[in-house]
Parts: structure tokens; C-alpha cells; sequence
């Protein structure tokens, strides 16, 4: 009875909203319409909770680290206090509270901006220390990189016309190709995922419940 | 941020914070120290913090709202949300695997559904174009191209038949493997070009709004 | 000297970059830009559009995509204005209101303009494809009033969209996976063009949608918006970065030469001592 209930009742939810929603898609029903979205919105607002479990989850570990005065243990306080401050901010008074938006804007922002371009960084020192053409393939990579890089250079394509063109075609002939094959790809792989979740073969999602099979 | 007209270190207090937010994580390309730490760590909790504040604001505008209009059945979602929390309690799991089956079944089903057509369908039929019949030889050379490096490329990523042994399927491997080459050499040159924009931002920023050397 | 460069390689690679990108930024060098055959369709696009066209704009991207998108949005409203189009902006993304704010701040609708008439903002639409499905499909379910309040049966502009079919076109800039998203919900159910504002890295992956056909034009990040800004005379932030960009991207260039002359001497120089110099 117990495998009912924490097997093949969650499994049946899982086929049925699936089916469902691919139903909504495909048949005009105005019943079918009205249910979609509504169990859309559903969907939305679950998973708004299940962004606490991250909030858990890294105040269990870092709250941890705390108790055990671990290597470093202040960052995890720091960690914590500006998690907590920016919540009780934006939760308790808004998210157009002055305070909230300062950090937004000046902490925040920076951080992401400055995280983004940092990469830039690493991809120019990788790029003189590993980027070889060591053979036929790491050669055509190379090649091709450096046609698009050269198109992407405002300046070498102003004084070569022909090179925009040149570039223009690497990005819509072999790019357009190998994308595709990627896109391709992941969609086979995604209706893959669907018919194994409707005939109960992927269960790996359902987690929870230590020592039973999948 | 504004930028202040005369040519002099800035005195914003917001200025100064982004400043040397965007100095702590560019410091790590030079050496790991306790600065970028700080800064790595206050990103970490403003983002979880972040993030919990959109999660309040979907239950609010989704759940609390609709409940409040009149939409009691909204109830139904928001204890679901709920019963996610109860994998924290080993004997109580089980129920957390309710509101992870709705979730993955309507996303995959929504996922899925319009993956058909966009990604499997029209691309196919992206890929089967014209081979001869017009004027521009050019034109037919590309088409065969796309179709070529496509059909390569998949092939290339079959991994459950040894497409070694199978007659062709070395050299068909082969070459949609250079042209994965050249689309990876592509995203490359792409990816710096991106990565440098923020950069170019970010300097710009610290040059220009922070140091007033323009 | 050599031998301190030789052991802190990397510091003194990043030094020059940074060296080499603020240079530009203090003194601008005034280098040439050309614009490229898809910045040149994704404006024609626009400019073919005809006066009361509805044209869908979202904006999905976050503050630490400005650099790319930023200059992109506040290009293409500028191209906008000049349409007599009706625009309907909103976001898919929850930082979307304070990007509109900002752009609109360096892209100020002229006098003969007004809000309400010519252009609404609907403010952040939480769900993403679920909100994309139902804004396409019937825009006044999802939504009962404008970002600022203003609901929407006062809104002269909201009294001719209702759903996708009113409109012309959808403009997308964004710096995130909402693209192919787009693709699904709008082009393959309504098969109205689509023209994607992206950040430069996502180019490659939109082009088998781009030569399939379902993505009509991809205006490429910064160096895009700053061809665009050239093509219709507006000047902005993108023609800001340009040369900087230039010059780093050169740096990259000589660097992988430089690497891999490196790298093929040393290779010659060992293979001449395993064979005694023979």
C-alpha cells in the first residue's frame, strides 16, 4: 500500500498534468484552455516555494560552518546577514524601498556586471596558454574563430567589406548546421524524457524517501 | 547612477560601493584573496536573498491575491507548496513527491509541446532545401553544405550503434565532426566578443563615473 | 625583466587588457564601424513597418546584461518612435520594469508622442512561457492594468490588442534562454515575424533559427546596437564601446598568434634535438 501512495500516485499526477497540457496545446477546448492556465499559474506559485528549500539549504550549511567555527566563518555570518537583510527588505517594505533599491543597484548590479566580465578575463589568458591548432580539428576551430572574431571587430570589417560576408556565412551555413543538430538533439532528448516520464521508466525526479527503488 | 559633470574622484557613496564591488571580483584575476571572498559571498547572499523576495512576490500577486478575489481554490496550490517542505522529516518525504510530479509534468508537458513543431519540424525542414534548379550556384553549394554538415552532425552524436563499423559512418562521423569544429569556434569568438562589452561597461564605469577621468 | 613577465604571465596579460581598454575609453580613437547585412535586415524590418502597426516588445533581460542589451533596447525604441507604430512593451523578466525605465530615460519619445496612445508599458508578467502563451493569446486575462496602474479600458492604445493577431511583429531582447521560447509561442503559432536582441553569446545558437527562417533577424549585442545607432543616425552607448572592443579584440587575436608561433618553434626546436639536428 505504502508504494501506492509514494510511487504510483505521484507518477499517475506527473502523466496526467503532462498529457494534459500537451492536450491544451493541440485541441481548441475552451475547457481545456481555462484548465491549462490555471494549473500554469498553479505550477508558478509551487515553484515559488520550492525557492525556499534554497533559503534552507544555505542556512543549514553556512549556519553550520557558524556553529562549528569553521575555516572562514564570518564570510558564512556575512553571508547569511546580507541574505536575511535583503529579504526583510524586500519582502517587509517593498521593492521600491530606497534602501532595497541602493543595494539593488549599487551592490547587486555591480556584482552581477562584474561577474559577467570577469570571464572575459580568463577566456583571454586561456586563450594565449591553450588555444592551439595541435591538429586538423582544434585547427578548424581556430579558424573559424578567427573569421567570426575578425567579422565581430567593428574596425577589420570596416577596412574589408568582404570579411563581414565572409563571417556572415560561417555563422549561416556550418554555425546555422551545427546548431541545428544541437537543437535537433535536445529536442529528441526532451521527447525522450516525455515518453519515459508517461510510461514510469524516469522516476529520478520524484527524490525523497530514503531506501526505496526508483 | 549619475554622472557627475566636473573632472573629479567621485563622492557618491553609492558610486564608491559599486566601485569597489566591481575592483574585488576583478581582483581574483590576479591572485584568490580574502577581498573577493567578501565580495563572492556577498553576491552569493544577495542573490538567495533575491531570489527569495520574487519567490514572496509570485505567492502574493498568484496565491494570495486570487484567494482574496474570491478564487478560493487557490488554497489547493499554496498547501501544496507547503507539503514540498515536508522533506525535511524522514517519516513525512512522501509528501513532498506531490508537488514535484504536478510541477515536472506541467513543465515537461509545456516544454514538449511546442518542441515539436519549432525545434524537430522546422528545422528539418530548415535543412531540406532546394539542391538544383536556379541560376546561383552558390546558393545550391550552401544548401548542400547544411544539409550535409546536418545529417554529419547527427550522425556524429549517435552513440548506440558503434557508426564506426557501419559502412561510411567513419567518415560521416568525421566530418560532422569538423563542422561541430566550426560552430564551437564560432561560439567562441561570440563569447568573447560578449564577455568584452561588459568589460568595456565596467571599465568605463570605474574610468569614467568613479575616478571622473573623462 | 623577461624572466619576471615569463613567471607572472597572466598579470601582466590582464594588465594590458585592461591597459589597452581604458585608452580607448579616456580618448576615443574615432576607428571606423561598418554595419553588417543582419543589423541592415533587422532595421529594414522595422523600417518597413506601416504607420498604426501594433509591434510587441519584450523586455527580458536583467541590470548585468546592460552592457549588451541595454544600448539594443534604447536603439530600437529610438527607430520605433519615428514609425507612428503602436508599441507594446512588457517583461518576462522580473528586473524587466527598471530596464524599460532607464531605456526609455536615454530614448525619450518625442513631444508628439504620449503614453497611453502611441505606447503602454505592462510592467513584469510572472510564469514565462505561461505568461508568453497567455499574452498572446488574449492579452486582457492576463493583465488588467498598465505598470503604472492604469487600467487598461483607459488606455486608448489597449483598445485595439487583444491577442498576438493584432500585431505586426515581436521584438525580444533578452539576455537569457527565453528566445527559442519565443520561437514556440509566437512564430510557429502565429507565424508573425520575430526579430531577437540578444547578448552576443546566445548569436550562434539563434542561427539555425535564423536560417530556418523563424527568427526573421539578430541584431548581435553591443557591436549590433552600436551599427544600428550609425545606420539610423541616433548616437548612443553602443557607438561608445566600439572602439574599445576593437582593440581588445585585436589584443585577443595577436595573443592566439602569438601563442601558437610559441608553441610550433618549440615543437620544431624538439624534434630537431630528438633527431640530433638531422
Amino acid at each position: 500500500m505504502s508504494i501506492v501512495y509514494r510511487r504510483t500516485i505521484p507518477l499517475a499526477i506527473t502523466v496526467v498534468f503532462l498529457v494534459l497540457m500537451v492536450c491544451e496545446y493541440f485541441f481548441a477546448s475552451p475547457v481545456l484552455k481555462n484548465v491549462g492556465l490555471e494549473m500554469q499559474s498553479w505550477a508558478v506559485l509551487i515553484s515559488a516555494f520550492a525557492v525556499g528549500l534554497g533559503v534552507i539549504t544555505i542556512l543549514r550549511h553556512h549556519g553550520m560552518r557558524i556553529a562549528k567555527r569553521s575555516e572562514d566563518w564570518p564570510m558564512s555570518a556575512w553571508l547569511m546577514a546580507t541574505m536575511v537583510l535583503f529579504m526583510v527588505l524586500g519582502i517587509g517594505f517593498g521593492q521600491n524601498n530606497p534602501m532595497f533599491k541602493w543595494i539593488y543597484d549599487n551592490v547587486y548590479g555591480s556584482l552581477s556586471s562584474a561577474t559577467y566580465s570577469i570571464l572575459g578575463l580568463f577566456i583571454t589568458s586561456a586563450a594565449f596558454r591553450a588555444f592551439r591548432a595541435r591538429n586538423l580539428d582544434a585547427a578548424v576551430l581556430l579558424i573559424a574563430g578567427f573569421i567570426i572574431l575578425m567579422g565581430a571587430t567593428p574596425t577589420i570589417a570596416a577596412l574589408w567589406e568582404g570579411l563581414r560576408y565572409l563571417s556572415g556565412w560561417v555563422m549561416d551555413v556550418p554555425t546555422a548546421a551545427t546548431g541545428r543538430v544541437i537543437v535537433i538533439g535536445a529536442a529528441l532528448g526532451l521527447i525522450t524524457l516525455a515518453l519515459r516520464i508517461i510510461i514510469a521508466k524516469e522516476t529520478g525526479f520524484l527524490g525523497g524517501g530514503s531506501g526505496e527503488a526508483a | 547612477m549619475q554622472q557627475e559633470e566636473s573632472r573629479v574622484v567621485s563622492l557618491d557613496p553609492a558610486i564608491w560601493a559599486a566601485a569597489l564591488m566591481t575592483i574585488g571580483i576583478y581582483s581574483l584575476g590576479f591572485k584568490y584573496n580574502r577581498f573577493y571572498k567578501f565580495c563572492e559571498f556577498t553576491l552569493v547572499g544577495l542573490g538567495a536573498g533575491y531570489a527569495a523576495v520574487l519567490a514572496w512576490d509570485n505567492i502574493q500577486r498568484i496565491g494570495i491575491r486570487n484567494i482574496q478575489t474570491g478564487k478560493a481554490y487557490y488554497i489547493i496550490p499554496m498547501v501544496l507548496g507547503l507539503m514540498l517542505y515536508a522533506r525535511y522529516q524522514p517519516k513525512l518525504q512522501w509528501l513532498s513527491r506531490y508537488p514535484l510530479a504536478m510541477i515536472v509534468g506541467i513543465g515537461t508537458g509545456i516544454a514538449v509541446r511546442g518542441t515539436v513543431q519549432a525545434d524537430l519540424v522546422s528545422q528539418i525542414l530548415g535543412t531540406m532545401l532546394p539542391l538544383f534548379g536556379s541560376k546561383d550556384p552558390l546558393t545550391y553549394l550552401n544548401n548542400l553544405l547544411v544539409l550535409i554538415l546536418t545529417v554529419t552532425g547527427l550522425v556524429f552524436f549517435i552513440f548506440t550503434i558503434p557508426t564506426q563499423r557501419v559502412k561510411g559512418g567513419a567518415l560521416m562521423s568525421r566530418i560532422g565532426r569538423l563542422g561541430l569544429m566550426i560552430g564551437m569556434g564560432a561560439l567562441f569568438a561570440e563569447t568573447v566578443a560578449g564577455r568584452y562589452s561588459f568589460l568595456v561597461e565596467r571599465v568605463g564605469f570605474l574610468l569614467i563615473q568613479w575616478l571622473g577621468l573623462r | 625583466m623577461s624572466k619576471w613577465i615569463r613567471s607572472n604571465s597572466v598579470a601582466v596579460i590582464y594588465a594590458v587588457l585592461f591597459l589597452i581598454t581604458a585608452l580607448p575609453i579616456l580618448s576615443p580613437l574615432g576607428l571606423p564601424i561598418s554595419i553588417g547585412p543582419t543589423t541592415r535586415k533587422f532595421a529594414s524590418i522595422i523600417d518597413s513597418l506601416k504607420k498604426d502597426d501594433i509591434v510587441f516588445v519584450d523586455i527580458n533581460f536583467s541590470p548585468g546584461s546592460w552592457a549588451e542589451n541595454g544600448p539594443q533596447l534604447a536603439v530600437i525604441m529610438k527607430h520605433l518612435w519615428t514609425k507612428g507604430v503602436k508599441v507594446l512593451f512588457f517583461s518576462l523578466a522580473v528586473d524587466g520594469p527598471q530596464m524599460y525605465m532607464k531605456a526609455i530615460g536615454q530614448a525619450t519619445p518625442p513631444p508628439s508622442l504620449k503614453y497611453g496612445v502611441d505606447w503602454v508599458y505592462l510592467g513584469y508578467l510572472s510564469g514565462a512561457e505561461t505568461a508568453a502563451a497567455a499574452i498572446t493569446k488574449d492579452t486582457w486575462s492576463l493583465v488588467k492594468s498598465d505598470y503604472f496602474g492604469t487600467p487598461l479600458q483607459n488606455l486608448p492604445i489597449m483598445q485595439k490588442i487583444r491577442t498576438a493577431e493584432d500585431a505586426q511583429l515581436l521584438i525580444v531582447v533578452t539576455s537569457g534562454e527565453m528566445s527559442w521560447m519565443w520561437v514556440r509561442q509566437w512564430y510557429e503559432r502565429y507565424r508573425k515575424t520575430y526579430l531577437l536582441a540578444p547578448i552576443s553569446i546566445m548569436v550562434p545558437s539563434g542561427a539555425p533559427y535564423q536560417q530556418a527562417g523563424q527568427i526573421a533577424a539578430i541584431l548581435a549585442g553591443s557591436r549590433g546596437a552600436a551599427e544600428y545607432e550609425v545606420l539610423i543616425a541616433k548616437p548612443g552607448e553602443g557607438a561608445t564601446v566600439t572602439d574599445a572592443l576593437t582593440m581588445q579584440l585585436l589584443y585577443l587575436m595577436c595573443l592566439i598568434i602569438i601563442g601558437n608561433v610559441i608553441f610550433y618553434t618549440q615543437r620544431k626546436g624538439r624534434r630537431t634535438s630528438a633527431t640530433g639536428g638531422i
